[in-house]
């Protein structure tokens, strides 16, 4: 009787105890449908500082980037494709500007590391980032992401990606990185990099590049060689959600008259030109957009005001956040708006 | 009639005295015309663009030919160019009225006298234009161009005789290269501006010449222009001394102290001329305007209208005619006025 009694204790303790255990344990979320998930899920983060303690994960993001990952591997039949790190291999950080940053895991809202190098980090992003280089990362922006040099990344945006020197490594097909966005990519080099663009993709030389889902419209002449179309059935990137605020860019606002032209390989616009004594590239002052019947001018960072200099109360909450190259990207406190410039392909 | 009948009538009188004086309070008050001045010659073309007289065949006018016999004479003897003279005169050519003239590709042997001229896509060559307003031509060769306001040339321009009261827009290139003696006189009582590259161009414009690259330019009292990032804008050009030029200066227009232009809207514009003409792209069209407290977004041609669209009763009839590397051209019937473009 004793052991009976003993036994029933020990079963009883040990019924508690997995009780207790499963208690911490947080139940099992459902996976993410779709990238708006894996933003929301960001825009949680960015909001509190949950993401600096030890041991930090979302499996529900994680899970997400496998995904996608997993269903490009599977149509282009690349098996070791995967996402490149994890968060249980990175450290939290705050950016720091003007250093290579290795092994980092960087949270935050709009998220300027244009003098950054990034490497094997993951940056996640509640707004809109600019980088330098970065090789072996994850990035998600809920805005637009632009970046110099990249390689065997996985770039994911709400808005677009813009990259202005390469991705990949020239002559090597295998450290192209994974670009997915609900709206636009544009590179100017592309060495094996998977591109995944629902508003359309432009690449000026691509290189032994796969564009999911899309059909190529111009291979690029002879730096297009080896570019091909990949149908991934079941990639895991909904369409870009229908503009909130219905808005037409008019022109762009400069302080000259002096032609527009990329300023590549540097960010922006400008008059291009890396000879010495050519014009030191200018910036933009802002846009001319038509809303509701009216013109109104939205210079870059500052609200949109009337013609007396008075905010319009239908815009108050938006501001001119970039330009890039094609697009005007106007953002709230939580969410973007991409509008096309005037004469873009 | 009896008394009471004209009441109607002084009312109007009234009433159209004071929409006259109202429509040009924004005018300057001019003195009349000096003799042996742009300004008197403008009045003579004035007169003869509102009249038919200049349709008449063996139309002449000695006093604009003695004008321009003195100005281009003033510059041949004080530049040394003894060989410099008109292109083309009066008797040489037939008149062409401006509908006629505005369907052709090419104008030649013509004379046409109007307010503006809007050859944006026809080649001029041995001609005479007169305008009482700006004139606008695609290539024009060997022809003589009289304007009250803004000439401009979308393409380009050799052997002519360009005079603007306001201001002088060269094309891709003026005259030949190697061939010097191909390049045009430009005189302006304002502004010039050279465009890409001239060739042996002679330019007077008291206000500023804006010049990229010339050659063997000669630079009426005015120095030539300072080297530009390191580089001579002209190697060979030289700055000579007219005494007797017969050209006074611009006219101040009183709303060009109240207007700032604080940057340039680059749009879809449509380009003119045999080297692209018709073609979209995007460039420079419309100026930012801060005036009355407000700020205002003047298209190019277009009257100058609020965020709503509605005319701007203060700026009404002028437009923004023109637009360079670094000025804003505005311009409006009988009146011009020219803004620095100053972002800052």
């Amino acid at each position: 009787m004793a052991n009976w009694k003993r036994l029933a204790l020990l079963l009883l303790c040990g019924a508690c105890s997995a009780a207790t255990a499963r208690a911490q344990q947080a139940p099992a979320a459902p996976p993410v449908a779709n990238l708006q998930g894996v933003l929301d899920r960001i825009h949680q983060h960015a909001g509190n500082d949950a993401w600096r303690n030890k041991g930090f994960e979302d499996q529900q993001i994680e899970g997400w980037l496998d995904r996608l990952a997993g269903s490009i591997a599977k149509a282009a039949k690349i098996p070791d494709l995967k996402v490149p790190v994890r968060l249980a291999e990175v450290q939290p950080a705050d950016p720091v500007p003007s250093r290579t940053i290795s092994q980092r895991l960087i949270v935050g809202k709009n998220l300027d590391l244009k003098d950054v190098r990034l490497q094997n980090s993951i940056v996640l992003a509640d707004g809109h980032v600019e980088i330098d280089r970065a090789e072996g990362c994850v990035i998600v922006a809920r805005g637009a992401v632009r970046l110099q040099v990249s390689a065997y990344c996985v770039i994911v945006s709400g808005l677009c990606v813009e990259g202005s020197m390469y991705d990949g490594r020239p002559n090597d097909a295998a450290n192209g990185s994974i670009i997915a966005a609900r709206g636009w990519v544009r590179l100017q080099s592309a060495y094996g990099s998977m591109i995944a663009a629902q508003e359309g993709a432009i690449v000026e030389s691509p290189r032994d590049a796969l564009f999911v889902n899309a059909t190529i419209a111009s291979s690029g002449g002879l730096a297009g060689g080896g570019a091909k179309s990949l149908k991934v059935p079941d990639l895991p990137l909904e369409p870009l959600p229908a503009n909130p605020v219905r808005l037409k860019v008019l022109g762009i606002v400069r302080p000259d008259t002096a032609p527009i032209v990329p300023a590549s390989p540097a960010f922006g616009r400008g008059r291009g030109g890396l000879l010495a004594g050519a014009p030191v590239p200018v910036a933009d002052l802002g846009i001319v957009i038509r809303y509701d019947g009216r013109r109104y001018i939205a210079a870059i960072g500052e609200p949109i005001l009337d013609e007396a200099g008075q905010v319009v109360e239908a815009l108050r909450d938006w501001k001119l956040a970039l330009l890039t190259d094609s697009l005007a990207i106007f953002s709230n406190s939580n969410s973007d708006l991409a509008v096309r410039l005037p004469g873009n392909r | 009639m009896t008394h009471h009948c004209h009441w109607p009538l002084a009312l109007a009188v009234t009433l159209s005295a004071w929409l006259a004086a109202f429509a040009r309070a924004d005018d300057p008050k001019l003195s009349p015309p000096k003799k042996d001045t742009l300004e008197a010659v403008l009045e003579r073309i004035r007169e003869h663009a509102a009249g038919e007289a200049w349709k008449q065949p063996g139309f002449q006018d000695d006093e604009i030919e003695k004008w321009l016999d003195k100005l281009v004479g003033s510059i041949a003897k004080a530049s040394e160019i003894n060989d410099l003279k008109l292109p083309v005169r009066l008797k040489d050519v037939k008149p062409r009225e401006l509908l006629q003239a505005g369907r052709v590709s090419r104008l030649w042997d013509s004379l046409a006298v109007c307010h503006d001229g809007d050859w944006k896509d026809t080649g001029v060559e041995r001609s005479i234009i007169l305008a009482s307003g700006n004139v606008d031509v695609d290539v024009v060769r060997d022809s003589v161009i009289v304007a009250r306001g803004i000439i401009k040339i979308h393409g380009f321009s050799e052997g002519c005789v360009l005079v603007a009261g306001t201001m002088i827009i060269a094309g891709q290139f003026d005259g030949q290269p190697g061939r010097e003696e191909k390049g045009s006189i430009f005189v302006s009582r304002g502004w010039a501006d050279l465009g890409e590259t001239a060739h042996g161009t002679i330019v007077a414009a008291e206000k500023g010449i804006s010049a990229v690259r010339t050659e063997g330019a000669v630079f009426v009292n005015a120095p030539v222009p300072a080297p530009q990032r390191g580089f001579p804008v002209d190697s060979r050009g030289r700055s000579v001394r007219v005494t007797d030029l017969p050209l006074e200066s611009s006219p101040i227009h009183p709303l060009s102290t109240k207007i700032k232009v604080t940057g340039v809207m680059h749009g879809m514009v449509k380009s003119f001329g045999q080297r692209g003409g018709g073609r979209t792209a995007v460039g420079p069209a419309a100026a930012i305007l801060q005036f009355d407290g407000r700020r205002y977004i003047a298209d190019l041609g277009q009257p100058i209208v609020d965020e709503t669209g509605q005319p701007v009763a203060a700026l009404v009839n002028w437009k923004l005619h023109a637009i360079t590397d670094t000025l804003a051209i505005f311009s409006k019937p009988g009146a011009d006025f020219v803004l620095p473009i100053n972002a800052k």
